[in-house]
């Protein structure tokens, strides 16, 4: 949507700043293609194995994946669609009419920060394929800071090539994306059954068995890793995509859907990427610890390498590269939104910058379960802000859109909220000992009770205030 | 010359996930499987680019 004209320096009209005429909607087939390309990710690779480091067994993981990813799916249309369809807004616009500018602006900072990070991640997976082929010491499980040179230098090179292409060509990568997709979730099968075979399964009747005693065995977790149950793996299923669903990020995305059913599109993503993808991502795993305990590095690179070939390690490459690009994009777009007029260029370099320098800490790869689960945290209180703005604002007895109607450009009730929610989620964790995979759910009502009660406090009365701008 | 590309691009589909079926099955040697894969994989970038929509949502 907005990225495919990014770096074409063509005049494509985004509707950034109005909503989407019915002329420029779209089918239902765009958004199932959208969703099963973009989380059939390079990061799948890592996640997958980091269940088995965790110890989980294969009932919570299968099961815990079918309820997590239908409560996802839900979210997305329960939550983030009927917004977007009937608003027909970019989150950022629809933040900046309740915010106001100046808190849209902290918001797009901890965005981008985010988002660097996580490209970081997939710059890491990506590197990990030049580990194959030039054999350098590669990061462990455990390990948090870069362990060799040649590690650096690859990151720095894949990194390098990322940003430079995202700044550049980002139409061309867009169109990689676009054709790897297909092909990326067939390979990601390809892993699970080559994985099979090697477990010694050779049969639909075999799998279940095998599964149980040699891939999900359960037990303790690796060493520095937390236990997951049937209820981590279903909250961290829902919630890894916190921030697009409940999160409201995806309003900008559905916001071009006809109707807010569309929403089950999701479950192309969920059902292929964070199903299948995960799955078989941790059967490869399974692989290498059955036959050496001890090696228990996650490095999607050799991984695909080992069950694939060089079709894999294409895989890890491409899954890294074109998830990367458009996150790196993202997180530019987002800075550039805190320095209007600095250069999109210039500061899509930057920001993969700082992605690739990110991405030398194998710490944020290695902890990646740990790590999306904070992005969800961070990013949910506004998404409560927005639902409750949309729906309960009249009913509840305060003005809708805030700051558009007063002319604010810091809503202390929607910042107020955001604050004091992730302090919450916080002490939550750091005091009330909750992991943070289980936090977000609290979280969210407490930001929406937060948002109403403050609204009803701070909000000016309506002869107090400004002169009304039209929406 | 689409409908010819789209053709191979749907064998080149199935050629990437037939052999490792195969190799589930025990018909097939890996090597060969990876084999098989790769060029598939050639096959799908070269035939899908000829004929794939580059305009998503």
């Amino acid at each position: 949507m907005d990225d495919e004209s990014a770096g074409t320096g063509e005049p494509v009209h985004e509707y950034e700043r109005e909503p989407v005429p019915e002329g420029e909607l779209l089918g239902f087939r765009s958004f199932l293609g959208q969703y099963a390309g973009e989380h059939t990710a390079g990061t799948e690779l890592m996640i997958g194995p980091l269940f088995i480091a965790s110890g989980v067994s294969a009932f919570d993981v299968v099961f815990g994946l079918l309820l997590g990813n239908l409560l996802a799916v839900l979210s997305w249309v329960f939550f983030t669609a009927p917004i977007a369809t009937r608003a027909r807004l970019t989150l950022y616009y629809q933040l900046e009419r309740i915010c106001g500018r100046s808190l849209v602006t902290l918001y797009n900072v901890a965005n981008g920060v985010m988002f660097c990070f996580l490209a970081g991640s997939m710059v890491t997976v990506s590197a990990t394929a030049l580990g194959v082929w030039f054999d350098f010491p590669m990061p462990g499980l455990n390990d948090l800071y870069p362990n060799s040179a040649g590690w650096v230098l690859a990151v720095l090179f894949v990194g390098s090539v990322i940003s430079v292409v995202a700044a550049y060509g980002y139409r061309f990568v867009s169109r990689v994306a676009n054709l790897a997709a297909p092909w990326m979730v067939l390979m990601f099968v390809a892993f699970g059954l080559v994985g099979l075979r090697e477990l010694g399964v050779d049969s639909a009747a075999g799998f279940w068995e095998r599964a149980q005693d040699v891939i999900w065995r359960g037990g303790d977790p690796l060493p520095g890793q937390v236990k997951f149950t049937f209820w981590h793996v279903a909250f961290f299923a829902w919630f890894c995509n916190m921030a697009m669903h409940i999160g409201m990020a995806d309003l900008s995305v559905f916001r071009y859907a006809r109707h807010s059913w569309y929403g089950v599109a999701s479950g192309a993503g969920m059902y292929l990427g964070h199903f299948i993808a995960w799955l078989s991502a941790s059967i490869l795993y399974a692989v290498q610890l059955a036959a050496d305990p001890t090696h228990t590095d996650v490095l999607p690179g050799p991984l695909a390498y080992r069950a694939c070939g060089v079709a894999g390690l294409l895989c890890v490459v491409i899954a890294g590269w074109t998830t990367a690009n458009p996150t790196i994009y993202r997180a530019g777009l987002a800075f550039q939104a805190v320095v209007p007029g600095s250069s999109r260029y210039r500061v899509t370099l930057f920001t993969g910058g700082i992605a690739t320098v990110a991405g030398m800490f194998p710490a944020i790869a290695m902890r990646l379960l740990d790590f999306v689960a904070l992005y969800g945290m961070v990013l949910m209180p506004m998404g409560a802000v927005i639902f409750v703005d949309f729906w309960l604002s009249r009913r509840l007895g305060f003005e809708s859109e805030y700051a558009l109607k007063s002319g604010v450009t810091f809503n202390w009730a929607a910042g107020l909220t955001w604050f004091l929610t992730l302090a919450a989620c916080v002490s939550l964790i750091r005091l009330g000992h909750v992991q943070i995979f289980f936090v977000s759910l609290p979280g969210w009502f407490a930001a929406a009770f937060l948002y109403v009660v403050l609204s009803r406090l701070l909000q000016r009365r309506p002869a107090e205030q400004g002169p009304e701008v039209s929406r | 010359m689409k409908t010819f590309a789209r053709v191979v691009s749907g064998l080149a589909l199935l050629a990437t996930i037939v052999p490792p079926w195969l190799y589930l099955s025990g018909s097939l040697e890996l090597a060969a499987a990876q084999s098989w894969m790769l060029a598939a994989t050639v096959a799908w970038f070269v035939s899908a680019s000829l004929w794939m929509d580059i305009k998503r949502s």
